[in-house]
């Protein structure tokens, strides 16, 4: 998957027309953004919102430990929902380098 | 100074005349024992299924004073794994609970997947490239089973399997827990609270101490919290379902009396009760009890009967409590305390089971706060330099041949399995969880005790 990277910080809301034109000033295009909801457990937390474009919508997800974040279409959404639960180990081993020893699981 | 050895072969040596002695219940290298010969061989209670329903749910348990993982993994496979980094031991989970598809070490940063699969480590080529991963998941209990829903784990990779172990308690368990199609589940996270009393003294009350209703909890008739008087509740049976496995039943002796019936389940749902999961002889013996009330070896007790937190206001209605006596120590004890109700009741029977189990038995309860306090001085009992001095012995005579008015019960008035009498007056229970601790207690590595008493 190419997965398009923004590296923008993702916080605070985006509601009202200041907020609106600070964010058609960022780098990314989006306009409007949703509240976010947080999906966490002890090992990690994420934010999670819904945002428009000029002329459509994405889903965004950012990591606040690291500022990272990543702006998902729903052609992307669907392809992520035909993954197996094994792919998400394999991208895990493959952000440390330890994919290689991947055929020795189980 | 006594040690484990002598308690034992005063335990093995009096058990037959009723005697337990009190050091049992305090001696620090009983304990340690305990913890490797009971809680690191005997099947252990770890959780109820439905705690686990979703991919990745996952609790933190503890066999012994040892911390696991119970994880249902991406294949929907539920795995107990012990919370332990391969790396350097540091413990993974630190949450009770959660949800998740990976666990992350805090140290280094190993990563497992929830099968307990090593699935890489930070700059993997530069520290590890060319290392196995397949030796390095999590550690894992040796077996992992369930019966009705209530999951249990062993260390031991000699354990017989899960129905062996249970032996005749399936079928009492089939009873309480199998009753319709839909079966229990739990009502929220366990609620959990420490005691300073030795943990064998809620197992071998659980095994049928129904006696002490009558001094320690008389309160709770003043109150209205229990509909059955305490001597028509002493009516009933106790089961030796198989060794070291005890329960007893409060019941009538004619299946014509008034009831409860079904342990007080809502008429509503008692209507759903049928042989489905059963057999008819099941059902007969779950329709004519008031309360059955057991233990499965080591530590973990059930409960069902009409209970209310407010006799005033609300008439008693069946509860099921579940709970583990969890180790911490020669003199304290964390009691785990679950409620259960049947998946099918309404959301206002549900409420109504679980305010009357908060009521009663739980840390605030009625009952549960009165047992808290002659269980706190067993164990003080137990540790004192007095009861060494004085060999003291604690009496388990109560329906021993010619003492009380508990008789033998012919198996055609029994359906069930085990060693039955009529009557709750009556320790046998409690010195089948005895007999059965002290052939564990002294069994060697890889032996098993009988676990049927024809066998």
């Amino acid at each position: 998957m190419d997965l398009e990277l923004t590296g923008r910080v993702a916080l605070g809301g985006g509601r009202g027309d200041r907020d609106e034109e600070r964010a058609v000033n960022s780098q990314d295009g989006v306009i409007k953004r949703s509240e976010p909801l947080g999906i966490g457990n002890e090992f990690t937390g994420v934010e999670v919102r819904k945002v428009w474009t000029r002329q459509g919508e994405r889903l965004e997800i950012a990591l606040p430990k690291t500022g990272r974040s990543i702006l998902l279409d729903p052609m992307q959404l669907e392809i992520l929902i035909a993954q197996e639960p094994e792919k998400f180990t394999e991208l895990f081993a493959c952000e440390l380098g330890s994919e290689e020893e991947r055929e020795s699981y189980e | 100074m006594q040690t484990a050895d002598d308690l034992l072969r005063q335990l093995g040596d009096g058990l037959d005349s009723g005697e337990v002695p009190a050091g049992l219940f305090g001696n620090a290298d009983v304990y340690r024992q305990e913890l490797r010969r009971l809680f690191g061989r005997c099947w252990v209670f770890i959780g109820h299924e439905s705690e686990l329903e979703a991919k990745g749910d996952y609790v933190l348990r503890k066999i012994g004073e040892d911390k696991f993982i119970a994880v249902r993994d991406e294949r929907g496979e539920i795995n107990v794994l012990f919370d332990a980094c391969r790396h350097r031991g540091v413990q993974v989970c630190r949450a009770d609970s959660g949800n998740t598809s990976h666990f992350r070490c805090p140290y280094h940063g190993w990563i497992y997947d929830t099968a307990g699969n090593l699935v890489g480590a930070p700059l993997w080529r530069n520290a590890f490239k060319g290392m196995d991963k397949g030796g390095n998941g999590l550690a894992r209990a040796a077996k992992v089973d369930s019966y009705h829903g209530l999951l249990f784990a062993t260390l031991d990779p000699s354990a017989p399997s899960l129905p062996e172990y249970l032996g005749g308690m399936t079928w009492y368990l089939d009873l309480l827990f199998g009753l319709n199609e839909h079966g229990v589940e739990v009502m929220g996270p366990p609620q959990r609270f420490v005691i300073d009393a030795n943990w064998k003294s809620g197992a071998e009350n659980f095994c049928g101490d129904d006696y002490h209703l009558g001094t320690l909890h008389r309160s709770v008739w003043e109150i209205g919290a229990f509909p059955i008087p305490f001597a028509a509740n002493m009516m009933g049976y106790h089961v030796q379902a198989s060794p070291g496995h005890s329960l007893s039943f409060s019941m009538a002796e004619s299946a014509e009396e008034p009831g409860p019936r079904f342990f007080g389940f809502p008429d509503a749902l008692a209507e759903t009760f049928d042989t489905s999961r059963i057999s008819e002889r099941q059902l007969d013996v779950a329709r004519r009890s008031r309360v059955l009330v057991g233990n499965i070896f080591p530590n973990f007790s059930i409960l069902a009967l009409p209970m209310t937190e407010d006799g005033g206001n609300h008439p008693p209605v069946g509860i099921i409590t579940i709970r583990t006596w969890q180790p911490l120590g020669p003199g304290q004890v964390e009691v785990w305390n679950w409620f259960c109700c049947y998946k099918n009741v309404t959301a206002t029977e549900r409420e109504r089971a679980y305010k009357a189990g908060l009521g009663t038995f739980s840390m605030g309860g009625s009952f549960e706060m009165d047992d808290a306090e002659p269980w706190i001085t067993i164990g003080r009992t137990g540790r004192s330099v007095a009861a060494e001095a004085t060999g003291f012995k604690l009496n388990y005579q109560m329906g021993m041949e010619g003492i009380g008015i508990s008789r033998p019960v012919d198996p055609d008035e029994w359906p069930g399995p085990g060693i039955v009498r009529w009557s709750r007056y009556e320790e046998g229970v409690q010195r089948n969880l005895f007999r059965f601790y002290e052939r564990m207690m002294t069994a060697e590595p890889g032996e098993w005790p009988a676990l049927r008493f024809d066998g």
